[in-house]
């Protein structure tokens, strides 16, 4: 009986062990949910993803309206698309089979009835790029 | 400062509209306070989610504010009616431990929930809160952006239920898109799973053993403060684990009443409609509970006595899961698939033992990663066989049968998805493993507390609800 009682010992250290994590992770919970308390939404984002990220979402958000849609490519790889997109919600943006980077849709051409803007996404907290669908596809010229 | 307090209301209403539910219903008569509004909390969102997703499917877009605040106002007038009272049972000493650990983190994940967004790429952004975004703006579960193969969504057949609760409460709270609006609603499941775990084990286990149970639900941070699956992400997995384990583990004790078979049938349907994998999990449930009970109706028959009263919870949380099934099979035949991987239409038999071939050493080696990653599991898998030599003869027990026939099939569930698809493996298995023990974490957790309590040495038979 003893024996087997033994066998509850690691558990018990295992969980005894997780204390400081959970402590540490909590204490860092609270210090920077207090910081963010009094933030509006858009200064709550800056401080995650940077000024320039937000500025130009907020440019992309005034550009665009809601409802409109949009294509999104990414600049080269790694890079995703998502964060932006959902930024941009309820914007939609249009799905392109096979293509995902911003010379693929180059080399694509415009799919038919293409909306009136591109958006270039590049890494996470780097600032997205707009472009009119005529400026994307005749030159890159950034507005 | 009021905008921030007004996000943490949006646990409040849930729970004023699924404690109505549980009080009138008195589905868990007897049952302890922090027991009803844990179960509470958990019913207020399936209901309200249910309801919103059933109602926008079939009238279309009628998720607006005064639709949500007349839901809200409903629900939450059956607790007039129903005027719930403490039980009078004294809390158990051994609930102090769990209690003030799992007090800590929430508070943790409550102040991070109400000031800090979501804060790094995931499925939180990806799926969850894009799709809820899309469904307010369109005010239905069939939003365009969701339906048409135009537009670029990850896995858009991804059942809505949490997306369509986040947007419940922000139309009734009259908050903008901010993330700190949602969080709260997935922070306040941590303290609901914790009870949830607590009670089921103790049932099953004594009090000691729930204990310990639910001290290590609060400390694992996979469950408790890891975002991607965790409650301090958006993921819908611990939403999942409530609506599962709540459900299931109330059908899986040994006389349920019919009252009781439809509150779990309630988080039953809830749990098909939150996740994809919600489906295949209840009908495993389900059947579960079923074939433990065939030597009950043998039995019943032999004395010449109706087996009805004894099948009607089953059948009433089968009907309901039957129901939320049409549902979602009904809101996805709508959806043009795009990026997603629909992997009934890849599974095979031929495909699976050609995955069993040549992926095995892949899944073992993603399963072993990811559980013994010291951050997200510490050396809990570790500890855990010992756990499981020693207190073996549990495993005996007729009352945790339907319990184990689960855990010993659910695993099957992601296993069928690893062994047939078309992405890398690796990276499957170790994108989803934790989410899949996040998910199934409230079986788990109780089969635990039932070998340390036969490992500690047990001076009663183990009787699920019998206390």
């Amino acid at each position: 009986m003893r024996l087997r009682r033994l066998a509850l010992l690691p558990l018990v250290a295992v969980l005894v062990a997780l204390l400081p994590i959970a402590s540490q992770r909590t204490r860092a919970s609270v210090r920077l949910g207090l910081v963010g308390l009094r933030d509006d939404e858009v200064a709550a984002r800056r401080r995650i993803w940077g000024d320039a990220y937000v500025d130009a979402v907020e440019k992309l958000r005034r550009e665009i309206p809601p409802g409109a849609e949009y294509l999104i490519v990414v600049e080269g790889r790694p890079g995703t698309p998502d964060v932006v997109a959902y930024d941009l919600a309820p914007r939609r943006p249009l799905y392109l089979p096979n293509v995902f980077t911003a010379d693929e849709l180059r080399r694509a051409g415009p799919p038919n009835d293409a909306p009136p803007w591109v958006v270039v996404a590049v890494r996470a907290t780097d600032p997205p790029r707009l472009y009119t669908t005529a400026e994307f596809f005749g030159g890159a010229k950034i507005r | 400062m009021t905008v921030a307090l007004a996000r943490l209301l949006g646990p409040v209403l849930f729970l004023a509209a699924g404690w109505g539910i549980v009080e009138a219903s008195r589905a868990l008569a007897g049952r302890s306070l922090p027991v009803r509004l844990a179960y509470g909390y958990v019913t207020g969102v399936a209901s309200v989610g249910l309801f919103l997703h059933a109602l926008t499917q079939i009238a279309g877009p009628v998720l607006t504010r005064p639709v949500v605040l007349a839901l809200f106002a409903s629900l939450s007038l059956l607790l007039l009616v129903a005027r719930p009272r403490p039980s009078g049972k004294p809390f158990p000493l051994a609930a102090i431990v769990p209690a003030a650990i799992g007090a800590a983190v929430s508070i943790g994940l409550f102040a991070a929930a109400i000031g800090r967004p979501v804060a790094e790429f995931s499925d939180s952004i990806a799926i969850w809160n894009t799709k809820a975004r899309h469904i307010r703006a369109a005010k239905t579960v069939n939003a365009p952006f969701i339906r048409d193969g135009r537009y670029q969504m990850e896995v858009p057949s991804y059942p809505a239920l949490m997306p369509v609760a986040q947007v419940a409460a922000l139309d009734a709270l009259g908050l903008s898109d901010d993330d700190r609006g949602v969080k709260p609603i997935y922070a306040a499941f941590f303290p609901a799973f914790l009870v949830l775990v607590f009670d089921a084990a103790r049932r099953r286990a004594g009090a000691a053993a729930a204990a310990l149970a639910a001290t290590a639900g609060a400390l694992l941070p996979q469950i408790s403060t890891e975002p991607y699956g965790g409650a301090c992400g958006t993921y819908s997995d611990l939403p999942l684990a409530c609506f599962l384990g709540g459900g299931l583990l109330l059908l899986f004790e040994r006389r349920p009443a019919l009252r009781t078979g439809v509150l779990a049938g309630l988080l039953i349907a809830a749990a098909v409609l939150t996740k994809t994998e919600g489906l295949p999990y209840t009908l495993l449930g389900i059947g579960a509970a079923a074939a433990v009970r065939i030597p009950l109706l043998r039995a019943l028959r032999r004395a010449g006595r109706p087996a009805a009263a004894a099948l009607s919870p089953l059948l009433a949380a089968a009907a309901c899961a039957a129901l939320a099934g049409t549902l979602l099979l009904w809101w996805q035949s709508g959806i043009q698939d795009r990026l997603g991987t629909r992997y009934a239409e890849l599974f095979s038999v031929p495909a699976a033992l050609r995955g069993l071939v040549n992926r095995a050493g892949d899944i073992f080696r993603g399963i072993a990663e990811k559980s013994l990653n010291k951050w997200e599991w510490g050396r809990f898998w570790v500890a855990v066989p010992l756990v499981v030599l020693a207190g073996a003869n549990a495993l005996k027990s007729r009352n945790l049968r339907p319990l184990l026939v689960f855990l010993l099939l659910v695993p099957a569930i992601p296993m069928a998805g690893y062994l047939v698809t078309a992405r890398d493996v690796l990276w499957l298995v170790t994108s989803t493993w934790d989410r899949f023990l996040v998910q199934t974490a409230p079986f788990w957790l109780v089969l635990l507390a039932a070998l340390a309590r036969e490992a500690w040495g047990r001076s009663r038979p183990l009787r699920a609800g019998n206390r």
